[in-house]
This record gives C-alpha cells, structure tokens and sequence, in this order.
C-alpha cells in the first residue's frame, strides 16, 4: 500500500536549508549551487540530490526479430525498431528475453506485471478480459522515496484515448497503480496537466482559508467512516490520502521558477488523434516540472495496452489496426515495426528534451533521471510474456551503466524470435528492484514474494 | 477500460429539443396501497432476498454539472464545462456508475474537485441569482450573519441532500465569517470560500446509502432513510440532485408507502431531465457516441464524414427516443423497429432519399435489405467494425455481452488469434470465411461459436453501416446458427429470435443494464428474487422503459441495502 502523507510527518523542503552567508536559509526549488555540500554531490543539510522517475507505455509489443539486438553486451547496435533512440542511445540499458514472471494470464492484462512485480486479479464478470493489478506499480514505489519532497507526488499522462469496450479492471486503464484497485488514471488533457503542475504559481494569500476547507472535507470525511464502518473505508481512505496531498501542496511554497505557458492543446478524443503532438506537450510540462522540481515521478500511456489505434500518422490507416497488425503473426507487411519505431520516436523525442535540459545540480535533466519503458506482452499475437522488452532511459546519477548496455537473458535465434513462444529465462521484476535500488539502496525486495511474480535479487549486469 | 468524455454529454444535454409529445406514461398497473416496504410478488418477505451493500458513491460527472445547474444557475454550469477539471469518470464491469461507486478516488482527485468547486464560487459571486432562489437574502439582504446562517440551513440542506448537522452548520458559516474578515468585510467573499467548501464536501460528491436496521425484518437488513431514497431516486431518475418538492417529502416522511413513492417516481419521469437520462444510460450500453471516435479509412470511405458521424449519434437517439418517448412503446422494439431516422448526410449512406435541408425524417428501412432496430444502425455497425472491414466478432460480443446479458469469458491464455490470411496467389475471402476459422480450432470453437455468428447475420453491412451484397468480390454468405437462440441470416431474423426468446433474456437484459449502469453495481445473487419481481413488473406494464423505470424504483432491491459490516 502507497505510503500516504498522512503517515509521515516529514514536511517538504527539510532537506533544503542550506547556509548561505553565515545564516540557515529554507528555498524554494530549484536548487542553487549555494545548496549544495562542497563536492557538489549531495545537499548541503546532507540530504541527496533529486533524482527522477518516469514509466512509459506502448501497447502491443513488438516484431522481436526486428527490435532486439543482435549484439550483446556493452557493445551493441540499435535494432530497426529501436533506431529512433540513437541520439540517446549511451544512455539506454536494454533488457532482453527476460520472462515476465506474472502467473495469471489473460492476454494483455499480464503484461502489465512487468510494471509491478504482481499477479493480476481476474474480476468475473462482466468483460472478456478483466483484471486489477494487484500491486502498487514501480513509479509508486520510488514516488514513495521521492515524490514527498516536491510540490506533487507524482504526475500521470496518457494520449490515446482509443479505449477497448471488451476490457474491465483497471488493469490496462493505468499505468499507475497505488494498490490492488487504486489506479491512478492518467489525465489526457494537456490543458488540466499543466493546472496541476504549475496552476499554483499565483498563489494568492487565501492559504488560511484554504487550509480551513481541507480540514472541512477532513472532519465530514472522518465523520463518515464513522458511520460506514468497514464497508467503503479503502474508497473514504483514499479520498482523505488525497486530501492531504492538496493539504501539503497548499502548505508548500511555489517554486523560484518561470511556469511555462498554458498549452493550447486539449487532446481530445476526435479519431484521428495526434498521439506525437499530445506527447510532444505533455513531455514539455514534465520535463519543466523535473526542472523546478514540482513533480520527480511520472508515467507516459503512450500507447494503451491491446490498442486498436490506427497508425494514421504513418499511412496506416487504409490497414488493420495496431491490434491487427501485432496479432497477424508476423510483421504484417512491415507494418507492426512501423508502428513500433514510430512510440520509439516519440519516446527518444522525451529522452531528448531531457538531455538538452539542464540540472542545476550540474548535468542534464536525464542524467538525474531513470525512464523505464515497457509494453503488454513479448509476442503480440501469442501475447506470450516471454522476452518481454524493458527499454531504461537514463542513469538516475550513475545507478545505471552509462554507456548503457543490451542484457540478453537467453540467446536466441532468429527463427526463436519469430515464433510464438521464444526462449526465455529469468524474472523482469530483477529489473525492477535494480531500478527501485536507484532510488533506495536498501530496498532488498519488489513486488509479490509469494508467487513468484516478484524478486529479492536485482539484475546487477545493469547496475553501475 | 471506457473513459467517459463528459464533455461530449454536453452534446446529449443540448439536443433535447425535438422530443416530440411524451406519450402517456404507461403500464402502472394496480394502485398498491399496502404500507412501505411494497412489494406485492413479495420478494420483500422472502428469505432468499438479501439486498446488496449500500456505501457511499460518487455522482458522475454529468450528474454534477446537472446538479449545480440545477442549485446554482446556468452561468456556474457553464463554468464548470468551460474549465473540464473534473476527473473523468471510467468504467468498471462496462459500467461508469461501477467505476464511480467501486473505485477508490485518485490521489489528484481531491484538487480537481477543489479547483472545479472554486471555478463554481467564483462564478456564483459573478451570478448569484441561481444561490438566491435558495438564500434570498444574498441578493435582497440584509447581508449579515443571519444570512449566513440561512445559506447553511437552505443551500446546505439542497447540497447535503438532507438537512445539516450542528457541526456542519459550524463550519459552514465559521468559514464565511473567517473568509469575510479575510476579504475585508465582503460579505459575498465568505459565500465564496464556503459554497466552494461544501461542493468539495463528500457529503456532496457521494450519494450516501447507509441507511437504518429494519426493525424486525425476515432477514437483517436496512432501509434506505427518507433523504437517502430521495437521493437515489432523483439520479436515478433525473441524473441530479432531488427537488425541493421530493426533500420536502423526506422531511415530512412521507416517502413511506408504495402510493407516495409511485406518485413521486410518476412526477419526476416526466421532466425532461428524465428523457436525458433514459438517453445517456443508452448512450452508454450501446456505446453509441463511440461512433464519433471510430477511425476509419478516407480511402475506403470517403463519404463519412463527419456530419455523418453526428447523424448516425443523433439517429439512435431520435430512435430511442422515439420508441421510450414518444411512442412509450415496447422497448424491445429498439431491437426490432423496421425504421429509422434520416438526415441529409445520412439518407445517403442507407439509400435513402435526402430529406430537406437540416430536417430529421422517419425512414421504413428496405425490406430487402432485412435490417432491424439498433443491431442496423450506424452508431452500432461503425463503432463495431474495423477502419476498413467489418468485425463479426465484436459485433457478436455486443450482442452476446449487452443484449444478452451474457458472459464473454476470456480465452485461452495460450490460444493462437492468428486468422489465416489467405496466401498471395490464392482467391480473395470474404471476412466471414476468414473468422470462421475461429471456429476450426476446438479452444476457439469453445466460445467463438457463441457469439461470432450473430456477426455473421451482420454481414451485409459494412464497416460503415452500407447495404453491401458483395464482400471481397463474393455475394455475402450471412447465414449463421447458435445453439440454444435458433438459425438466422439478418437482424431480422435476430429480431424475430429476440423476442420470441423464451428465456426473456432480451428484457431481462434491458432491466440489468438499467440497473447497473444507474445503481453502480452488478446484480448479485440474493437480488435475484426481487430482480424477477421487477422484470414482471415491466413485462406488465408491457415492457414500457418508463414503465420499467418507475417499477426500479419501487423494487427491493432499489429499496434496501445489506446490514452494516461492524
């Protein structure tokens, strides 16, 4: 379960008085090299410098003959499907032919897991395919070590809207997940992500009358625990966990930082939905929230999981869908990379606005930050979870291996890559306790012990 | 995993205007005088009956915007849509009302509620005449404390739901008066940082149904309180907040007998705000507005454009409508109606000669094209097709998922969905041809055959809802047979079998979905037998959709919830 601020008396900012002139000073971000410690590599109260996080979908897998590499190791080149990432290509780590390790399967839905380190649990009725999570995502976690020090926990995006009417649960609906049922659905309007994220910035002086409301909403919520009892607490719960995230970002002072403008762009859910101008928008205002460090978490839902979107973009609307195209059994005339190069685009595109943009701690944006990307399956038309691919994005201050490398947990061959069921070894969520290790050295475990979905050994190959 | 795009029921709240006359409201049947709880199949006594668990839920986000229109004026509605900070409402089950009464808040939740419930204030203390049909006194004066304890008592009373504590009434006009001084004296400043207070309250954004222990009950349960049915019964009805008539009736307990309850239920299935909310119950069951984000080829069909997208949405409301309203006919008819409704840009698509300039007219479908109710139309064949090709499949888990009311259950975690292309060389197929292999395999036989061949009988209408006699060069073979419904080759024939279906699964289907997608939850088992009183209820009042919806709300199961957990 997320730990919520109303567990933790840790108030934001206490790591950032610094002294400055002989006199203890509490700023507001971003940080100033007057914060720092003398070696510039931690804060000068002793606390360690921000890091960042961020979760990035793409539905449907990939054609793995064309998207994993050949060569294994610390020297290797970029696939077809992932050669829109050279420009940032020193800092991709890439797993391979690692299993997802997730028991329960119902196509799509387990492919999720590789996010959590957790089963799904299939919902009965009333849907085809129905599933919660059943285990808070990795970008919780890591928001539980460092998304309480900035103005918002975390941020969730998405832009295709393009929703299944055969899916149930909340499985494939966020990437974010607090818990069994406890999505974090993403916002997919541009305009509403950017109140979020720096809406705050004129505060005016009401912070008394503000505060006086949420403790309005407090009492009427507690007052109706009282009167449920058990039934309905984890929704009144909840409700409260996200009152007093409003409380503390009221309490926090707006960043020393030039909000950027509201965009224009709404996303809305017209056919043909610009994915890459939306993503384009959203990944500005994350990257302007990791710089004034209003936000340090985030997750991207490109791409929904079993998407039918047409890539219209690419030509490939006189075609099957996306959905079609994975589940054809090949590469569907080219068209299945195709559309996978395209979400690398757009994704290199994130990893670049993160490079060009400037930590004030010293480096760039990206070298403070970790991008783990995945997607719903291995194979997408046996949706087998075998080789499933994890694409890391960054080194989160030299965690990772910088230059990156291609972990291959098995060899394969390429008649092994074409097939439904490639060879497979090892367990994703080794991968994810590497990464939640990034952020919190003596994490020693992620996801569910008891079934094997999760992992006590992290994937050191990466490691830095 | 359907999102709601509320915005676009902005679309749905503003078309209203052509409903013809109402018919008039039908199939009550007997007056019933026995004293609450009614009942007369007598569910209510049977031991079998264990209604399901009350809680608290969220209103969805139309039923917001529809609830300060109501309490404080169209120019804080207009407000609300304008800023579209409400965290969307998403599906849980294939039911927005599960989603909203199931799923815990998300953590930015509480903000965007704030941030909405601030945008509202502001726009009230810019227009307060919608407050001052509440609190008169802010308008006319005298502007004091008084009348802050007027706006507590009033407004308090219409947003709660119910009448205020003593606590709340402490912080209602404690937080007026500290806002006041704050704002230097102005007296509408404290109204502001109050009403915006008490619109983020839970009190205001759940529906609270806990109820009280039925005395002496055949087995323990609790009634829904006066205010807690009055709620209930207004969003079920009317998609907003009660009326002061229906609060005053809670007040005065009256909301006691099945009489009182049925004249209530008579009055408010009248509004028009009713007929909007039969609308967007449907709008959501049939997926219908999905048809405005279907993509679709420009090279394959350059004539749908879209003007014909907003017709074919405006098509099956019309016809819905139509057939609940105007006609106040069988509602099964919305599967079985050899008509149609036509505009300019859709006369086109269906053969039909245009109609005059932006005129809607009735349309008798061709009889040899064999088409039939909603199964026919274009918000269903568009939304259940690909960009290019028709789904048999989708179509037939429609069928099978929202008519039927029967489960789809998932497939073979290891099955191969890869269909047979046909090799180059090799004769062109017809769709059909191609997911019949579905059916060669016995893992995908298991299911596939249950609901692919109602797709089939679709077959001669494409990806956009076009007569077509030919696919892929061959004349369209749309024959298919289901074990357990009968043999059929059109939705004419899918008609016949609907109706003529023993088992009443159409109506009965009707009823669950109503039922879901209002009361937020998936019927359990020990609502069974007050389930079947109702759907004897509406078969009675001869499957009347206002029929049905009044005898919702006279049910048990619409009535009780289960005892407390301690």
């Amino acid at each position: 379960m997320t730990k919520s601020r109303s567990k933790f008396a840790l108030s934001r900012r206490t790591m950032l008085r610094g002294v400055v002139g002989g006199s203890t000073v509490t700023l507001a971000l971003p940080l100033l090299e007057a914060m720092l410690n003398e070696n510039g590599d931690a804060l000068a109260g002793g606390g360690a410098l921000p890091s960042r996080f961020m979760t990035w979908f793409w539905g449907n897998g990939a054609y793995l003959p064309n998207f994993e590499p050949a060569q294994v190791g610390p020297t290797w080149s970029l696939s077809p499907a992932l050669a829109p990432l050279a420009p940032v290509k020193d800092y991709v780590n890439l797993v391979t032919g690692m299993r997802n390790p997730c028991p329960t399967k119902i196509t799509h839905h387990e492919g999720m897991c590789v996010f959590s380190g957790y089963d799904i649990e299939v919902i009965q009725c009333c849907k085809a395919f129905n599933s919660h999570m059943g285990g808070p995502t990795i970008d919780q976690l890591v928001a539980d070590v460092i998304g309480m020090d900035s103005l918002t926990r975390a941020i969730h995006v998405g832009m295709d809207q393009k929703t299944s009417t055969a899916d149930g649960g909340t499985t494939l609906a966020a990437l974010s997940h607090r818990g069994m049922n406890l999505p974090e659905y993403p916002m997919y309007n541009p305009q509403t992500v950017w109140t979020l994220l720096f809406g705050n910035f004129n505060p005016k002086d009401d912070k008394e009358l503000r505060l006086g409301i949420v403790g309005a909403v407090k009492e009427d919520i507690n007052r109706l625990k009282g009167r449920l009892g058990s039934v309905d607490k984890n929704i009144l719960d909840s409700h409260l966990d996200g009152i007093v995230e409003l409380e503390q970002k009221i309490n926090t002072a707006p960043p020393a930082c030039m909000p950027p403008a509201q965009p224009t762009e709404t996303n809305p859910d017209i056919p043909n939905q610009p994915l890459d101008v939306v993503h384009d928008v959203m990944a500005d205002l994350i990257v302007k929230a990791f710089e004034c460090d209003i936000t340090r978490v985030a997750s991207v839902l490109f791409h929904l999981g079993a998407s039918h979107f047409h890539f219209w973009m690419i030509n490939q609307g006189a075609y099957e869908n996306h959905n079609d195209n994975s589940h054809s059994g090949g590469d569907a005339g080219g068209r299945y990379t195709a559309a996978v190069v395209f979400c690398m685009e757009q994704l290199s595109k994130l990893a670049q606005k993160l490079l060009a943009a400037t930590d004030p701690t010293g480096g760039t944006l990206l070298d403070s930050t970790i991008i783990y990307a995945s997607t719903d399956c291995g194979v997408g038309w046996t949706h087998s979870i075998n080789r499933q691919p994890i694409i890391l994005l960054g080194h989160g201050r030299n965690k990772l291996k910088y230059p990156g490398i291609h972990y291959q947990a098995v060899a394969t061959t390429a008649s092994d890559l074409a097939s439904g069921s490639p060879t497979t070894a090892g367990n994703t969520s080794n991968v994810l306790l590497s990464v939640l290790q990034a952020y919190n050295a003596s994490a020693t475990s992620v996801g569910d012990l008891s079934n094997g979905a999760g992992s006590t050994t992290p994937l050191a190959d990466i490691k830095a | 995993m359907r999102r709601q795009s509320w915005r676009r029921s902005i679309f749905l709240t503003t078309a209203l205007g052509f409903i013809g006359a109402m018919g008039a409201v039908g199939g009550c049947g007997e007056e019933d005088d026995i004293e609450f709880p009614p009942g007369s199949g007598g569910s209510v006594n049977n031991p079998a009956f264990a209604p399901a668990e009350g809680g608290v839920r969220r209103m969805l986000t139309h039923q917001y915007l529809n609830t300060v229109r109501y309490l404080l004026g169209d120019g804080p509605a207009e407000a609300v849509v304008a800023a579209d900070l409400l965290p969307a409402d998403v599906q849980v089950q294939g039911y927005l009302a599960i989603g909203a009464a199931e799923t815990p808040p998300g953590l930015n939740n509480p903000e965007l509620w704030d941030l909405t419930a601030d945008t509202v204030a502001k726009a009230v203390v810019a227009d307060p005449s919608g407050l001052a049909q509440w609190v008169p006194c802010i308008q006319s004066g005298p502007q004091d404390d008084a009348c802050y304890d007027s706006f507590a008592d009033s407004f308090g009373r219409m947003a709660f739901r119910r009448p205020i504590s003593p606590e709340e009434k402490t912080w209602i006009t404690g937080l007026a008066k500290q806002a006041r001084t704050w704002g230097e004296g102005d007296f509408m400043t404290g109204i502001q940082y109050s009403l915006r207070a008490i619109l983020q309250s839970p009190n205001f954004l759940y529906l609270v149904e806990v109820g009280d222990t039925e005395a002496n009950a055949v087995t323990p349960r609790r009634k829904l309180n006066q205010y807690e049915l009055a709620t209930r019964m207004s969003f079920f009805l009317t998609d907003t907040t009660p009326d002061q008539e229906l609060l005053d009736a809670a007040d005065a307990k009256s909301l006691a007998t099945a009489e009182a309850l049925r004249a209530q239920a008579d009055r408010l299935i009248k509004k028009p705000s009713a007929q909007l909310a039969v609308r967007l119950r449907f709008n959501e069951i049939l997926y219908i507005d999905l048809a405005m984000s279907a993509q679709k080829s420009p090279d394959f069909y350059p004539q749908f454009d879209d003007n014909v997208r907003v017709a074919m949405v405006e098509e099956a409301y019309r016809f819905l409508d139509d057939i609940f309203w105007t006609r106040n006919a069988d509602a099964r008819e919305m599967f079985t109606a050899d008509y149609t409704f036509v505009n300019a840009p859709l006369a086109p698509i269906y053969g039909f000669a245009a109609p005059l300039g932006t005129e809607w007219k009735k349309a008798v479908w061709k009889p040899e094209e064999e088409r039939a109710g909603f199964l026919s139309m274009g918000a269903f064949l568009v939304r259940a097709s690909h960009a290019v090709t028709t789904s048999p499949t989708r179509r037939g888990v429609f069928i099978k998922d929202r008519v039927l009311c029967e489960n789809v259950p998932p497939p073979d975690p290891d099955v191969n969905p890869v269909l047979p292309q046909p090799e180059p060389g090799d004769p062109p197929k017809t769709t059909k041809e191609l997911v019949e292999a579905h059916m060669k395999e016995d893992r995908c036989r298991a299911c596939h055959a249950q609901f692919d061949p109602y797709g089939f009988s679709l077959e001669h209408f494409d990806a956009i809802g076009a007569f077509r006699a030919e696919d892929a060069g061959y004349p369209v073979d749309s024959t298919g047979q289901i074990d357990g419904f009968g043999d059929f080759a059109s939705p004419r024939d899918i008609a016949d079998l609907l109706i003529s279906d023993e088992s009443q699964r159409v109506s009965r289907c009707i009823m669950l979905n109503v039922f879901r997608s209002s009361i937020g939850h998936i019927e359990t088992e020990g609502e069974a037998v007050a389930l079947d009183e109702l759907h004897a209820a509406f078969e009675k009042a001869g499957f009347s959709m206002q029929g049905l919806m009044v005898e919702t709300t006279l049910n048990p199961a619409f009535l009780y919830i289960a005892e407390l957990a301690p």
